[in-house]
């Protein structure tokens, strides 16, 4: 079995990958930034906790309230600011989130306030963690590959042209906004109850700007690129913990990177397969031979 | 013959500039219409304002009865379906998924699977590459698969902004001849177009627009038999 310290990576990778695969249908398929995904995180993790401590309610369930208050929010937030032009929403989600953030500063006799909240049973062992982070990636695969998806990616491409054709494109981004705040709020859930103390802080800025970056660097419009681009950011400070403090630099670094030199990401808009992988390799094999 | 869209004394304006000036007109159900016009006489706006991505000022547009709904994805699911200027179609989706998003608003699985049979019939061009991205097509293709999108929403009322923009002359033939077939086969046609004389030869009645106003109406022969007219406002 695993050891404390090899339980504490995989859940926090899976649960990381949660929020991003939340992320990346968001901003992958209809290219809207939110800056404010830790905000839903955040929202997800204190309703969890407390309907699990005060409500006593089971963890499965606990953690479900927790998706459904931050697809609540996001719906009524949604209802405000999805119309707006890209800055300005991505502006708005900045703002939301650190409002969630200093809200749960202020509201001491339910969230403890800047102490943190405590008490909360742990429940997110490492097979529960990547028991949800498969079903998430299943359910997001099935949504990007349904009639909503197609019209999420006729949106990113031409939204003109996606309206005209029938296609309701308010609803549809609503529909993803909301989509990605039940990833982060689900993931948020699995978070508290896997820490057991939870602060307003750890859902910062840096956690939504972590959360983005993830996402480019996986690639936008790829979920198996989103796979791969939480691996690389959770598991790369892990092997060079010296260094953690520099985490965020090594991040920046990275992105401009990407864009500079694929633009696209490490996997942009295209889907990681076993058959793709065997002809690569297949071709590779070939090219031996023909230099041999 | 039942009137299916009236378009009453409407203006548009793009910031200040007013592109749109009381402009009226009507389309009879089966009718095929042209509006022809020079660059810049405000045909794309016209059709921008029918199809809803654009604010009317003033005036009113009923169609089928009914004033026109308010919303883009609205207005296709009344029956009326615009196959915008430059094609606009989606260049990283394969051909079959193109057609698919002109039907997203359709549950009826085996109507949608009937059309699409129809579509290929229409459009050989299309069956054979259906598996290919649009963005892969040539201009002329793009503009099949253009109208072949449109046509899946299976309109009453199907709006076409310049379909002949940039294609060889026997492929704008070709297209008209199609849009022909698609009219006889109960689609009602609006028709914008440059190329007065080939739009001409398909088209019941006629519009001409001069910058942002109507300034003649009638039947379509009497525009072919009036060539200074033609050449006056339009040439070609
Ligand atoms: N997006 C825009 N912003 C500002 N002005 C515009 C815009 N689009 C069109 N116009 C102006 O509105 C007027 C009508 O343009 P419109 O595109 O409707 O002409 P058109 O008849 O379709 O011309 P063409 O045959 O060249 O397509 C023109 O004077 C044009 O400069
Ligand atoms: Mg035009």
């Amino acid at each position: 079995m695993l050891n404390a310290f090899q339980e504490g990576v995989v859940v926090v990778v899976c649960v990381n990958l949660i929020a991003v695969l939340g992320m990346s249908v968001l901003t992958g398929f209809t290219r809207l930034f939110s800056f404010g995904n830790a905000g839903f995180m955040s929202i997800g993790a204190y309703t969890a906790a407390i309907c699990s401590v005060q409500l006593r309610l089971p963890f499965p369930l606990a953690v479900l309230c927790g998706a459904a208050m931050a697809g609540f929010i996001a719906f009524l937030l949604g209802s405000l600011t999805i119309r707006l032009r890209g800055d300005y929403f991505l502006i708005s989600c900045l703002g939301f989130g650190e409002c969630v953030r200093v809200l749960f500063n202020y509201t001491k006799g339910l969230t403890g306030g800047a102490n943190g909240y405590s008490g909360i049973p742990y429940r997110t062992t490492a097979a529960v963690a990547f028991f949800c982070a498969v079903l998430a990636f299943v359910i997001a695969w099935n949504f990007i590959h349904s009639k909503y998806g197609q019209s999420l990616s006729a949106i990113r491409e031409n939204e003109v042209a996606a309206a005209a054709n029938g296609i309701d494109v308010v609803r549809c981004k609503k529909m993803s906004f909301v989509f990605s705040a039940i990833y982060a709020g689900w993931a948020g859930g699995l978070y508290a109850h896997y820490l057991r103390h939870i602060t307003p802080a750890l859902f910062n800025l840096g956690k939504s700007s972590e959360l983005i970056i993830t996402t480019v660097l996986g690639g936008l419009g790829s979920l198996t690129g989103s796979v791969l681009g939480t691996l690389v950011v959770q598991l790369l400070p892990e092997f060079f913990r010296g260094l953690a403090e520099y985490r965020m630099l090594f991040y920046g670094i990275a992105v401009v990177l990407v864009i500079l030199v694929r633009p696209a990401g490490l996997y942009g808009y295209r889907e990681f397969s076993i058959t793709g992988a065997v002809r690569f390799v297949r071709r590779l094999g070939k090219g031996d031979g023909q230099d041999g | 013959m039942s009137e299916l869209l009236n378009v009453s004394h409407i203006s548009a304006a793009y910031g200040g500039i007013r592109a749109l000036r009381d402009v009226s007109l009507t389309i009879g159900e089966g009718e095929i219409v042209s509006v022809l016009g020079a660059n810049g006489a405000g045909k794309s706006t016209l059709l921008k304002c029918l199809s809803r991505e654009m604010r009317i000022t003033e005036g009113e547009i009923r169609f089928a009865g009914r004033p026109l709904a308010a919303k883009p994805y609205a207005v296709v699911e009344s029956g009326m379906v615009i196959v915008p200027e430059g094609r606009q179609i989606f260049t990283k989706l394969t051909v079959r998924e193109n057609l698919m998003i002109g039907c997203c608003q359709r549950r009826d699985k085996e109507g949608i699977a009937k059309d699409e049979e129809r579509v290929y019939t229409l459009f050989p061009r299309l069956l054979e590459r259906r598996d290919q991205y649009g963005g892969l097509l040539s201009g002329g293709e793009q503009q099949m698969l253009a109208i072949a999108r449109g046509l899946m929403a299976r309109p009453k009322l199907m709006m076409l902004d310049e379909p002949s923009l940039g294609l060889a002359p026997i492929i704008v033939s070709q297209i008209l001849d199609i849009l022909k077939d698609i009219n006889s086969g109960g689609t009602t046609i609006l028709l914008v177009e440059q190329n007065a004389r080939k739009a001409l030869s398909i088209s019941d009645r006629v519009y001409l627009m001069n910058v942002g106003s109507i300034i003649r109406e009638g039947p379509a022969e009497a525009f072919r038999n009036d060539d200074s007219l033609v050449n006056a406002y339009l040439g070609g």
